[in-house]
């Protein structure tokens, strides 16, 4: 078939231009507000002192100390992990074709939160030293990780099973998750009537999702796990576009449909897993953020997905900050702020409909 | 041919839905699949493009076997049109778009573009163009369903039910555009319709199916008062008329 003679209308650049800049714009704020997060705490940091010690200028140890070894890793943390589970969340959403897709409401955060203390109370490998910020030491993150993972497969597994039963809807799929997560709860707990005080307090303190906790190596195993799973997504697009055509007409267009399903669930479960592994429980980003960026940037996902990288990574360094700020000298964990904010952005977020 | 069927056949459980299917499509033809429901039309449509995996038989798309390429090199030679078009959330020209799947790796190409715009204009389809599919009545997402297909750039084309959810004017259109597609470009298509009277207008050749076997296979001749008692149980008699021949139910 010829059909070349057609022209680009400007009205489609426009419309795309429109959320090329919305992103760069999240791109553009995100940079701010890194600045601003890093600035803010204890001990105040002008902003442009903040840029100019970033960019390797030394102007005060004390500063050069806060910057590098507290503050820029934890900002960076919070970053990669808003992205990474925000992106995770607007993949199973894809994927399930389900508004209520994210690692927090399909279980596999209670599942990795299981795996996690299964791998401190029964293999030992994590304890809690003193109170503080570095209150758990893990002795060995990456089998905890591991671990956790483990328990994340399992949770997926029992979705995609599900799935294949004839007749199973994206709802059932949805309650699966909710009793997958009960289940996995229940695990938790039920481990955690058995373990020492020590134990008991490592597993309790470890929920507490926090972006303070990794370190550098930490946070660079992060990013390379969200960069690759992130591009992994953004690479798959259109398969995603397609499948919210309908599986019919994403099969008509070439996409093995099954496959994209298990290994997205994979993968975003892998990404999950890794996060949570480190940083602990960090609820509603994965299923927030996809909506927030749907009302402003649509449900094309070739902008779908950037959109709601830099939104999560947005919302988690905004929330990081707030929480190191609003009981100061006192540092709240992320995720108890997120908790109290998630719910009622997302009730918002459905009563207010598209802007498009 | 464009495309070669011999000897498929499909079950669902243990329930056999096509038995022995053997047929073929020439270039620049429309077939038109008729039967009762539940014979296996639609089920033979997603056999021909791999949604559905014979239990026995092949299909041969430009004397290529089907089920020995990738979905994505089917995807090239084969274009969809489902009975049921799923509303997302994206512009008419998006959806389009999504047709140049099978011909994209990481993003779409000025050539991608260009080419939708033009089956948008030879659809006349301009003013639905920016437009979201979620606010569009069944008769407009069924065009844009075609389109899609069209931009695929397939050698063949399957339309299910494709004027199931149209009004008459745009039954016509909708056909009318497929024909035209199979005319002027080298392509053919297949269908499955209801209106016996639709299909006369509009297709070659028909095949009608009966209990998940051909029942009679050929031109508009084969449409006859005898051959739709056997097929749908239902008297009718054949009129002759200027455009054509037309079946009248017997009341």
């Amino acid at each position: 078939m010829h059909l070349n003679d057609g022209e680009i209308p400007a009205e489609y650049l426009k419309y795309t231009g429109r959320k090329i800049s919305l992103i760069l714009t999240g791109i553009a704020l995100l940079f701010v507000l890194l600045v601003y997060s890093i600035s803010v705490g204890a001990v105040g940091i002008p902003p442009l002192e903040v840029l100019q010690t970033l960019i390797g200028q030394h102007l005060s140890a004390q500063w050069q100390t806060i910057i590098w070894n507290i503050r820029l890793p934890q900002a960076l943390t919070a970053i990669v992990a808003g992205a990474g589970l925000a992106v995770a969340g607007v993949a199973m959403q894809s994927i399930l074709r389900n508004p209520l897709g994210s690692p927090y409401t399909l279980g596999i955060s209670n599942a990795a939160a299981f795996g996690a203390a299964f791998s401190v109370i029964v293999l030992g490998t994590g304890t809690m030293h003193s109170s503080g910020a570095d209150a758990i030491v893990l002795n060995n993150p990456y089998i905890t990780t591991i671990v956790a993972f483990i328990f994340c497969l399992i949770a997926t597994a029992i979705i995609l099973l599900i799935s294949k039963l004839r007749g199973a809807s994206p709802e059932v799929m949805v309650l699966a998750g909710i009793a997958i997560g009960s289940l996995f709860t229940a695990g938790t707990m039920f481990l955690q009537y058995f373990a020492d005080d020590v134990q008991l307090a490592a597993v309790v303190f470890w929920t507490f999702g926090d972006v303070g906790r990794a370190d550098w190596s930490e946070l660079i195993f992060m990013a390379v796990v969200t960069a690759a799973c992130s591009l992994y997504f953004l690479y798959n697009s259109w398969n995603y576009n397609a499948i919210d055509a309908g599986d019919e007409t994403a099969k008509g267009l070439g996409v093995n449909v099954e496959r994209i399903r298990l290994v997205g669930m994979v993968v975003s479960s892998f990404l999950s897993a890794v996060i949570i592994s480190f940083l602990g429980v960090i609820g509603f980003v994965g299923l927030v953020c996809p909506h927030m960026t749907r009302r402003l940037i649509g449900d094309d996902h070739r902008f779908l997905i950037p959109g709601t990288i830099i939104t999560g990574a947005l919302l988690l360094l905004a929330a990081d900050t707030a929480a190191r700020l609003i009981l100061a000298p006192h540092i709240l964990p992320v995720a108890i702020l997120m908790a109290f904010l998630g719910a009622p952005v997302f009730i918002y977020l459905l009563l207010r409909g598209y802007s498009r | 041919m464009i495309l070669t069927i011999n000897g498929v056949e499909f079950q669902y459980n243990s329930r056999k839905v096509l038995e022995d299917i053997s047929f073929a499509v020439r270039p620049n033809e429309v077939l038109t699949i008729l039967g009762p429901n539940g014979v296996g039309k639609t089920t033979l449509l997603k056999c021909i493009n791999r949604i559905h995996h014979p239990k026995a038989g092949s299909i041969l798309v430009e004397n290529e076997d089907i089920m020995k390429v990738s979905l994505p090199e089917v995807a090239k030679k084969v274009g969809y049109v489902p009975q049921h078009c799923e509303k997302g959330r994206l512009t008419a020209y998006d959806a389009i778009l999504l047709g140049r799947r099978p011909h994209i790796t990481w993003n779409t190409s000025e050539k991608d573009l260009k080419m939708v715009e033009a089956v948008i204009r030879r659809l006349h389809m301009q003013d639905l163009a920016m437009r979201y599919i979620d606010e569009m009545s069944g008769g407009e997402l069924q065009k844009i369903s075609i389109a899609r297909a069209i931009v695929q750039e397939p050698k063949l084309l399957l339309l299910d039910e494709p004027t199931s959810s149209l009004d008459l004017k745009n039954q016509q259109e909708i056909l009318r555009i497929v024909c035209e597609v199979v005319r002027t470009h080298k392509v053919s298509a297949v269908m499955t319709m209801h209106d016996i009277n639709t299909a006369l207008r509009f297709s070659d050749r028909f095949l009608l199916l009966k209990d998940n076997v051909i029942f009679a296979t050929g031109g508009p001749e084969i449409i006859t008062p005898e051959t739709i008692y056997e097929v749908y149980d239902v008297e009718v008699e054949v009129e002759m008329l200027k455009s054509g021949p037309v079946v009248v139910p017997i009341c």
